[in-house]
């Protein structure tokens, strides 16, 4: 299986979108609201229109466009489109595609930057600069499609730019902070917020040194001024959703649930879609049934949340999805690289395990994760066994021999490899002893999620191998999955149950096509999400709504 | 209702809200007679308030000019009813545009349109009505530059950039008098034909003035056209020093113009595509925010929109006037200008090295005019 821990920590980091997305998003709206002037009147554009009218010429036309666009009255400004349109020989083209804007009833896209991906992206970019190069957000989004590209030194010096020209910006300074702690330079992350004068106000900026101070392992400078700031209420819920995530996140790391659970509930208020994803970790520890499907559900921009709510939802497909979209947000992350591959792989779809670790390979070459997870779909689709002159297989082998000798790395995945690899090559005894060491050091390891994975795909092999323990494979996995809450083994271990009733059946059973026949049925979905864990004084307590009681 | 009626400067004043559109056939006390209304269809108050006015053909010896009739109407409407507060205010208006206009004759400028009488009439009407009518007449243009914007060769290219050095050169004139025009656009750069074309700056109803002297419109956000006011403006800010507040107003207004001339879209325009959420309100925005939390934002916007201009610039000058379109509109106001001048003591918005530029453009169109 490909290696993700879904019950890894995780920390109310800065999300890093594109500038336009981050300019509609709750952070970046001002604390604090400011009179400006009110909008133009109808007036402007009924005498623009008479003027047009009495004159008709493009100039005349053009103003009424822009009358009516500033007015968002596009749809009366038909007549002076249609008029460019007949003269479009003599029309300026961008005059042109407005009128045809007009005229065909839709908005064009958002221009506040450029939204294409990487390469093609930056050189855009790098052209958008060259005309103002003191634009700090065009030097932010150049830093994001650099790293997305895995370019992260370069990305740094852009954004050392974008900080120079924004210095007090606080997109630009979250953006700042996200970029050092993907580069790995979490001390300089955790400084960056620390030293600035803006973050003891700012509750984004608070919340991000929150964060960063766990990461780098420091102590939190703000803490106290975050506790005060989250009691006294005084900016709105929306502001302070990612501040109550990032302190309860400490508060339940020192034990502290009780004040957690108040926090978690205070950020749920108004959350940021990021907030909501801590939120839903955070549930996923406490069982606290915050009931959060709602919630996601209004709030489209909510990928990982989304992804994770699916996910324990045991809808794998839907989860997939929204893992998808989560790495589109993020293109330069490594979590929602390893969110499509973990949830691809219980779908059996290595061509796109294949393709999302290559290019996240790409990025960043060394990175173990995504080397694991492309091993792993490699050898499940068995095409490189077929063609092994190509070199791959031997350096693939290579990496998986300097793993396993890696004595400070959990080698439970490397192993499980290696036996899978066993198991293709036919030496089917072989496969199976590695798989068991496999689980054995993941058991000492306290890794139980890794040892109820390893014997999954023990059992898959030795079912599709026909191996005469195939049926004790299969009770081992189940044995071992009960261990753990891991509605994506459960899914799986739905596929084997079929397969070892039908082996001739194994493409229909392990197709992706036809994964939705393993989800979580739904009336039992429906039957379970009532159930709450209820913390009482005297400690959590498992409540059963009565509908389900007189079952 | 009103045609052919008698002029009587000495009878007491009756108000009639409707007196300032129907003055077809009125001779005025310099004999000036109004044929005509200068446009048609329904023109109502602008949307800044205090910017209440009617415009007319006259006749006189032949001759023809421009009226600009002050409407009391429009301005009770402004003033909710309150006819007093209306008549001062529009009082108000009168006489400051003709005190502009005054320094403006003094100085000799003369690519501000020139005024040719002012006054004010009282209107008898058919009941025997009286009301007060202010005027100014100017000399009256063949057009106005909107009639530049069409796919054009090097010739109407050389005379597109003649007509934008006038305006800047006008531009320079208000400053040097110590005036801001604040609403400069194209329906106010008037294309005169005697003597060869040259253009002018019409309208100074919304300018400002730099001696002290102010006008009720100097206390708004945007004093001119919310349509071409640079976006500091419609996200609320008072810039402190008038060099930015005001002359940088006009430099927006002219590159604005500079880019409308040759493609139709003014960087406000552009604007509106730029998200909701960081939109002001006078940009049917929700910003409620800062102006330096959101001017990063519109600079991104503004490279792109240089971007997709520049084809439809030509070629030959395509590089340069995306630069000078750049300092001109540049949304920092305290950038705004020419690098090289805001480096100088007082950082001055350099207007004079505009000009010097799209004397020099005009000049190596001219050029390649003959050698084509």
């Amino acid at each position: 299986m490909t290696a993700y821990n879904e019950k890894s920590k995780r920390r109310v980091v800065p999300r890093w979108r594109s500038a336009a997305v981050a300019a509609s998003s709750k952070e970046f709206r001002p604390l604090r609201n400011r009179a400006a002037p009110s909008p133009a009147r109808d007036n402007d554009l009924l005498r623009r229109l008479a003027e047009f009218k009495e004159v008709p010429n493009l100039g005349r036309a053009a103003e009424v466009l822009a009358t009516a666009v500033m007015l968002g009255k596009e749809e009366h400004a038909r007549v002076a489109a249609t008029f460019i349109r007949q003269n479009e020989s003599q029309a300026p083209r961008i005059l042109l595609a407005a009128a045809q804007s007009i005229i065909d009833g839709r908005r064009p896209p958002s221009v506040s930057v450029h939204i294409e991906k990487d390469a093609k992206a930056v050189a855009h970019l790098r052209v958008l600069l060259k005309a103002r190069p003191k634009s700090a957000i065009l030097w932010v989004e150049l830093a994001r499609h650099q790293a997305a590209l895995g370019e992260t030194e370069k990305a740094q010096k852009s954004m050392q730019i974008a900080l120079g020209l924004a210095p007090d910006h606080r997109w630009v300074l979250r953006s700042a902070n996200r970029l050092l702690l993907h580069a790995g330079n979490e001390e300089a992350a955790h400084r960056l917020l620390v030293k600035h004068p803006r973050t003891p106000h700012d509750p984004w900026l608070m919340s991000a040194e929150l964060a960063s101070a766990l990461i780098a392992h420091k102590e939190p400078k703000f803490i106290r001024q975050a506790k005060d700031m989250l009691r006294h209420r005084s900016l709105h819920a929306s502001h302070l959703s990612e501040l109550a995530a990032a302190v309860a996140t400490i508060e339940l790391e020192t034990g502290a649930g009780k004040n957690a659970r108040k926090l978690l509930r205070q950020a749920l208020i108004d959350p940021t879609e990021n907030a909501l994803a801590q939120i839903e970790w955070a549930d996923r520890e406490s069982h606290d049934g915050l009931a959060l499907e709602p919630i996601v559900r209004r709030m489209p921009d909510a990928y990982e949340a989304t992804c994770w709510v699916k996910y324990n939802d045991g809808q794998i497909e839907d989860a997939l999805t929204a893992a998808q979209e989560w790495l589109q947000d993020e293109p330069f992350a490594n979590r929602p690289v390893g969110m499509v591959c973990y949830l691809a792989a219980f779908l059996d779809d290595f061509d796109l395990i294949i393709k999302t670790a290559r290019e996240a390979l790409e990025r960043d070459s060394e990175q173990v994760l995504h080397r694991n997870n492309l091993i792993y779909a490699l050898l499940s689709k068995g095409q490189i066994l077929r063609a092994p002159d190509d070199g791959e297989l031997y350096k693939l082998i290579d990496f998986l021999k300097r793993r396993i000798a890696d004595k400070d790395s959990d080698v439970s995945h490397p192993l499980a490899d290696v036996g899978l690899l066993l198991y293709r090559i036919g030496r089917f005894q072989e496969g199976r002893k590695m798989y068991e060491i496999s689980m054995s050091v993941a058991e000492k390891r306290g890794n139980y999620l890794g040892r109820a994975l390893a014997a999954t795909m023990n059992s898959r092999e030795a079912i599709l191998f026909q191996t005469a323990w195939a049926k004790e494979a299969l009770n081992e996995a189940h044995k071992a999955a009960k261990r753990v809450v891991s509605p994506g083994i459960t899914f799986y271990l739905r596929k084997l149950d079929a397969l070892i009733g039908a082996p001739d059946k194994v493409s229909k059973i392990l197709s992706p096509k036809n994964a939705a026949k393993w989800g979580t049925p739904e009336p039992f979905r429906n039957a379970v999400k009532d159930l709450r864990i209820v913390h009482t004084e005297s400690g959590p307590e498992l409540w059963v709504p009565e509908h389900l009681m007189k079952r | 209702m009103t045609n052919n009626q008698n002029v009587d400067s000495s009878q007491a004043f009756v108000f009639d809200p409707s007196i300032a559109h129907n003055l077809v056939g009125t001779m005025l006390p310099d004999g000036w007679l109004l044929t005509e209304k200068a446009r048609q269809g329904f023109v109502g108050p602008d949307e800044t308030g205090g910017h209440f006015s009617v415009g007319y053909i006259a006749e006189k010896d032949g001759k023809q000019a421009f009226v600009k009739v002050f409407d009391l109407g429009g301005a009770l409407m402004q003033n909710a009813g309150n006819v007093m507060q209306a008549m001062m205010m529009l009082g108000q208006n009168h006489q400051y545009e003709c005190q502009l206009l005054d320094i403006c004759n003094a100085a000799h400028l003369d690519r501000i349109v020139q005024v040719l009488g002012r006054g004010q009439a009282s209107i008898t009407t058919s009941q025997g009505l009286s009301t007060p009518i202010p005027y100014i007449i100017f000399e009256r243009a063949a057009s106005d530059i909107r009639r530049a914007l069409h796919k054009a060769n090097v010739i109407e290219d050389a005379w597109r950039l003649t007509m934008l050095h006038h305006v800047a050169v006008g531009v320079q004139q208000l400053h040097g008098q110590q005036i801001a025009h604040q609403d400069i656009k194209p329906s106010n750069v008037l294309i005169f034909e005697s003597g060869g074309e040259s253009a002018k700056l019409a309208d100074l109803g919304r300018a400002s003035r730099n001696d002290g002297l102010s006008a009720a419109h100097d206390s708004l956000a945007i004093a001119g056209d919310f349509n071409y006011a640079p976006p500091e403006q419609a996200y609320g800010v008072f810039a402190p020093e008038w060099r930015d507040r005001r002359e940088g107003c006009d430099l927006y207004h002219l590159g604005a113009l500079l880019a409308f001339v040759f493609t139709g879209v003014t960087p406000n325009m552009h604007y509106m595509n730029l998200p909701e959420a960081i939109r002001p309100r006078a940009w049917r925005g929700t910003w409620t925010g800062t102006y330096e939390d959101v001017v990063h934002h519109i600079a991104a916007a503004f490279a792109d929109y240089l971007a997709r201009i520049k084809p439809d610039l030509p070629d030959w000058a395509a590089e340069e006037l995306v630069v000078m379109i750049g300092q001109m509109c540049d949304p920092d106001y305290m950038r705004r200008g020419d690098p090289d001048a805001r480096r100088q003591a007082g950082a001055p918005i350099g207007i004079d090295r505009f000009i010097s530029r799209l004397d020099r453009l005009a000049k190596e169109a001219r050029i390649k005019t003959k050698v084509a």
